[in-house]
């Protein structure tokens, strides 16, 4: 972005915080914050002010609540995973596929992550040990790591994607469903949610899937023997890729 | 959620039915998003304990409608539930996310053909009942000492400006015709108002900023 360009855009912060510019102006600001770091404070900032000026007490309607808990049950949603940081997930991207060594000094950073989260705090290294163990003739070389948990965060089941593609599952907290039901294992990439196959009724430790690069989440969810195309159901564990 | 109590069986013994777990209230509005995000409802309903009243007042106030108030209160706590992820903690408070939203989303409604009319009746409405006096939406919020007092140390250029351009949900081209000032003057008036404001806001410890 050339200097000029980025003073006349700066001139505008102010009225685009409070909504105040035309619908061009307001799609320059927005492609601009993008890749603008000092800009996007800037409006971060007046958006901060502008909430203090239009705070003020008060109740909400009686009945508004019930109405939009009402939206959430008649639309229900598709598969979804738990949200990161924008920065979070940057690194992440910046990390997929790396090796070992450089994934334990990501090791803070990740673990912040986690604890931001709220999900049960598990070390990088103890889950790639447990998997060791789990399946002893497999080489852990480089490596992806993704603690999947439950909304109630109950349940959290590990999963270690090596670089070669092939990923393996630690889901010993899964209750062991009827014969009739199988666990189904989804993975999330850019282009939306796909099945990368069947658990069974009572996954095995150190069961092997296979996922690309492009997969950075996983999620589990119950379904009926014989699995579904697309899922109706909310994941009974979910989580990305660190 | 419900789905994911009724197959949680066998883990917490304890009774998966409660409506809010006591740990829910008192979590930040960080960990409130990463619940809505995996589909608790439970989560959506704390966030709007704590947020809705303040979304629909500040709704209430630039449509004047409670009606149209309420479709753009569903609107925001819809949006969170289906875009999460547009809310990045890290960068600001979940209220003020919010009433940017909603604020957005009502200038929206204000600017559109079909409330033209209506905004044209409250315009009226205003003039006939106050004389439209141009400070007297700021004046008679109740807002922080602090607030106010920052509110004080703005020229009355910037404080108008800011007014009419907030909760007037005017552009600044229409600001400047208002008051009969260039779209530069008023442009740069309201951000170095809006400057000023969080300046002295932060020196006095009010807001969520973070890493301030
Ligand atoms: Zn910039």
């Amino acid at each position: 972005m050339s200097d000029a360009r980025h003073e006349d855009i700066e001139a505008l912060l102010g009225v685009y915080a409070l909504h105040s510019v035309d619908e061009a102006e307001r799609r320059l600001v927005h492609d601009h914050l993008d890749d603008c770091l000092r800009c996007a404070q800037e409006v971060l900032g007046y958006q901060e002010v502008a909430a203090l000026l239009g705070q003020s007490g008060g109740d909400a309607p009686t009945g508004l609540w019930e109405r939009i808990a009402g939206e959430l049950e008649e639309a229900p949603p598709p598969l979804r995973l738990g949200v990161m940081p924008m920065a979070a997930a940057a690194e992440r991207r910046e990390r997929r596929g790396s090796s070992r060594v450089a994934l334990a000094a990501m090791g803070i950073a990740a673990a912040v992550v986690i604890g931001f989260m709220g999900s049960v705090v598990v070390q990088q290294d103890a889950r790639i040990q447990g998997l060791e163990s789990a399946r002893p003739d497999v080489p852990i070389t480089a490596t992806s790591v993704a603690a999947l948990s439950s909304a109630d965060e109950t349940m959290t089941v590990d999963a270690v994607l090596l670089s070669n593609g092939t990923g393996y599952l630690l889901a010993e907290d899964l209750p062991v469903l009827t014969q009739q039901e199988t666990y189904q294992l989804w993975g999330v990439t850019d282009a939306g949610v796909i099945s990368l196959g069947l658990l069974g009724a009572d996954p095995a430790q150190g069961m092997a899937f296979q996922a690309g690069d492009h997969v950075t989440g996983l999620a589990i969810t119950q379904e009926k023997a014989g699995g579904v195309a697309k899922s109706e159901n909310s994941a009974v564990v979910s989580g990305t890729f660190d | 959620m419900s789905e994911l109590g009724s197959s949680g069986h066998g883990v917490g013994s304890e009774s998966p039915d409660v409506t809010r777990p006591p740990t829910l209230s008192a979590s930040s509005d960080a960990v409130l998003v990463v619940g809505i995000s995996r589909y608790s409802q439970e989560a959506l309903a704390e966030a709007y304990r704590r947020h809705a009243g303040a979304v629909f007042a500040l709704a209430r106030r630039l449509l004047v409608d409670a009606t149209l108030a309420e479709e753009v209160v569903q609107e925001v706590f819809l949006r969170l539930w289906n875009q999460p992820d547009k809310f990045d903690p890290d960068r600001g408070s979940l209220r003020s996310f919010l009433l940017s939203q909603c604020h957005g989303r009502s200038v929206d409604l204000l600017r559109s053909e079909t409330s033209r009319r209506s905004r044209e009746e409250r315009d009226a409405r205003r003039t006939a009942e106050s004389g439209y006096d141009l400070e007297h939406e700021v004046v008679d919020l109740l807002l922080a000492d602090q607030v106010q007092g920052a509110l004080a140390g703005l020229s009355e250029m910037e404080r108008t400006a800011i007014s009419l351009a907030y909760f007037g949900g005017h552009t600044y081209r229409e600001v400047a015709e208002l008051l009969d000032q260039p779209e530069g003057t008023v442009k740069s008036r309201i951000r170095s108002g809006l400057k000023r404001l969080r300046s002295e806001l932060v020196t006095a410890g009010v807001g969520g900023w973070t890493g301030e």
